[in-house]
């Protein structure tokens, strides 16, 4: 994960610290919940150019932060 | 047919082996989640020792959430439904002031003192059949639910509604949704939200089945019609102003929808135009009410071709005409009927007045040979309520104007901003406090507020906020001010507040960290002292209008 993108989940997650926003750290527990995913996506489009395809707007691609960056990357063609 | 729960039964009766509830996950037919209210309501019973007067329902989109609601009719009782993505504190609050006997939670929960009763899935499979329980008796005039809004005093306010008030509803709508028995009916709206009525009772009432979206299908409510089939949708306008954000409205991506609902806001005629291209087969229909006229009363259908529909000064679509049964009036300020004025309505949807009867003071308008006065007191069954709603009358349809008062929508929820202000007072650092909606570019409002006082901890003062308020009502954005702006009379300027807090939190921009004049030239820097970009670091994201949580 690129330090804009912890940056960019940092703002969403009122429970943590950036140090506890590791690939394997699950979104849910860091005080992420299926509203806050929604402003989360439109910032992902503002911050890193991308829309993610609705095949990916599922529970496991926010499962952790590791699961959404690789989403993000799949999204813009480079993973 | 008397109750809900008739309503229920006899359609169950005749369409046993149909699909009542699609879970995804699971489905249960209509004999399986008839049996399932029976062995809950037996439940009930054992742990009380008696049928509950009040029945609290701590659970969402499970099947011992729609199972506990037909339990508690089954039984006669009354159902306040509870949300577990609001704060303990709010929940214990609402318990109390509805004084329930029972609650029954579907993920473990707490409500105050109030004894709880599991019905996860794994208690719903241990109960054992429920041999025989029977409705102690049968009540019309009973109300069916009672619904919690936003209070304008700082507590939330008890809305009674009872089973007449919901069959005459039923029957308003069952016939113009169209609903056969192989519909399958979105159930977007959370409980503690009245349109969710819509969701369960109108589809039951045709034998056709109640789809409950999984948390994700939030973010993709167009997946979600095209993969479950849905062939009624009803929601907040808000869904269709995600979904052309994320790109999702494509030409006929929801082929499936014949009749689509909006209600809890105003429907753009730009969104209702943008819903119908990825839905050309779907009818829409705008409707309008406030909990305390039974889900809505008035409904708009757009013509097929967007080219027949009405232009209207506001650029919203009508709330159209009142139903049938339902009887309407508009009255100009000196309560004198006029063209333009306050929607009151009286009739077969008019809930019988407030749980607690200190809230029925003056909103309630009383007719004596031909002119109208406020009712101070308890009201009668033939007052007229008074919506709050700014409404004209224009080519024979409603058009809705805006509120009269200090009550506004975020994402659909009714919120008064005298609740937020209320609440805030309560910091003992926190001498003045004034709530606004300010609108965002992408529609919609965003709330701020504004306080007056020392400087405070603003996490703290967030966080008693977040422990009382539902999280569609917590501020966005804190702004100290040294002296909140007031005008030539002494009252605090909320037009003038509103314009400053915009110029100073742009959004992107964050609050800036400059001084700022206020416009008037009253004096040095009483504006906003920088405060915290709380939209970032506390990242409070309002609900939208019943979606999952």
């Amino acid at each position: 994960m690129n330090p804009e993108f912890v940056a960019l989940l940092s703002r969403f997650l009122k429970y943590a610290t950036p140090d506890q926003i590791t690939a394997d750290a699950s979104l849910h527990d860091l005080g992420l919940d299926s509203m806050q995913s929604i402003e989360l996506l439109f910032a992902i489009e503002d911050d890193c150019g991308v829309s993610l395809p609705d095949e990916a707007l599922t529970e496991s691609t926010f499962a952790t932060a590791g699961s959404l960056w690789a989403a993000v990357r799949n999204a813009r063609g480079d993973a | 047919m008397n109750t809900l729960y008739d309503w229920f039964a006899e359609s169950a009766a005749q369409h046993r082996d149909r699909i009542a509830l699609d879970l995804g996950v699971n489905r249960l037919r209509y004999g399986e989640l008839d049996d399932l209210a029976g062995r809950v309501a037996a439940a009930v019973v054992r742990r009380l020792g008696q049928p509950p007067n009040r029945l609290g329902l701590l659970a969402a989109r499970s099947a011992g959430a729609y199972a506990g609601y037909l339990a508690a009719y089954r039984l006669n009782a009354t159902v306040v439904p509870l949300n577990p993505a609001y704060p303990p504190a709010r929940t214990a609050a609402v318990a109390t002031a509805a004084e329930l006997d029972l609650v029954l939670a579907d993920a473990g929960g707490s409500a105050g003192a109030v004894p709880v009763l599991p019905v996860d899935d794994s208690a719903l499979a241990a109960l054992p059949p429920a041999n025989g329980v029977a409705a102690h008796w049968a009540d019309a005039a009973r109300p069916a639910y009672i619904m919690f809004t936003s209070g304008s005093t700082g507590t939330p306010k008890g809305v009674p509604v009872t089973h007449a008030n919901v069959l005459a509803f039923l029957r308003a709508v069952a016939g113009r949704a169209e609903l056969t028995s192989d519909a399958r009916v979105s159930q977007m709206f959370d409980l503690t939200f009245d349109p969710s009525i819509f969701d369960l009772f109108a589809t039951w009432g045709a034998g056709a089945t109640v789809v409950v979206p999984q948390p994700a299908d939030l973010l993709a409510a167009v997946r979600f019609v095209r993969q479950r089939e849905i062939t009624h949708w009803s929601s907040v306008p808000s869904v269709i102003a995600i979904a052309r954000r994320l790109r999702q409205l494509g030409p006929d991506r929801m082929p499936t929808l014949r009749w689509s609902m909006f209600c809890g806001e105003p429907l753009s005629v730009d969104a209702a135009a943008a819903w119908q291209g990825a839905a050309p087969n779907s009818v829409i229909e705008n409707m309008y009410g406030p909990t305390e006229l039974t889900v809505t009363c008035t409904g708009y259908r757009l013509p097929a071709s967007p080219a027949d529909w009405p232009a209207t000064t506001n650029g919203t679509v009508p709330i159209g005409e009142p139903y049938p049964a339902v009887a309407w009036l508009l009255l100009d300020e000196d309560l004198r009927p006029a063209a333009e004025g306050e929607l009151c309505v009286r009739g077969p949807q008019r809930f019988p007045g407030y749980l607690d009867p200190a809230d029925d003071s003056e909103r309630f308008v009383t007719e004596a040979s031909g002119s109208y006065r406020l009712r101070h007191g308890t009201p009668s069954g033939s007052d007229w309520y008074r919506t709050g709603d700014r409404v004209r009358h224009e080519n024979g349809r409603l058009i809705h104007l805006g509120r009269l008062d200090h009550q506004v929508k975020v994402s659909g929820y009714r919120v008064e901003l005298g609740e937020i202000e209320a609440v805030a007072r309560r910091h003992p650092e926190v001498a003045q406090a004034v709530a606004l909606a300010l609108a965002v570019p992408t529609g919609g409002v965003e709330l701020h507020l504004a306080y007056e006082g020392p400087v405070v901890d603003e996490e703290q003062l967030l966080a008693m906020l977040r422990a009382t308020l539902a999280p569609f009502m917590v501020p966005r954005r804190l702004t100290r001010f040294e002296a909140l702006p007031l005008t030539a009379n002494g009252k605090i300027d909320r037009g003038l507040l509103g314009r400053v807090l915009r110029s100073v939190q742009l959004p992107g921009q964050g609050p800036g960290g400059a001084s700022h004049q206020l416009p008037n030239g009253g004096g040095p820097v009483a504006g906003p002292d920088g405060g915290a970009d709380l939209s970032v670091r506390a990242s409070i994201v309002p609900s939208v209008g019943g979606m999952p949580t």
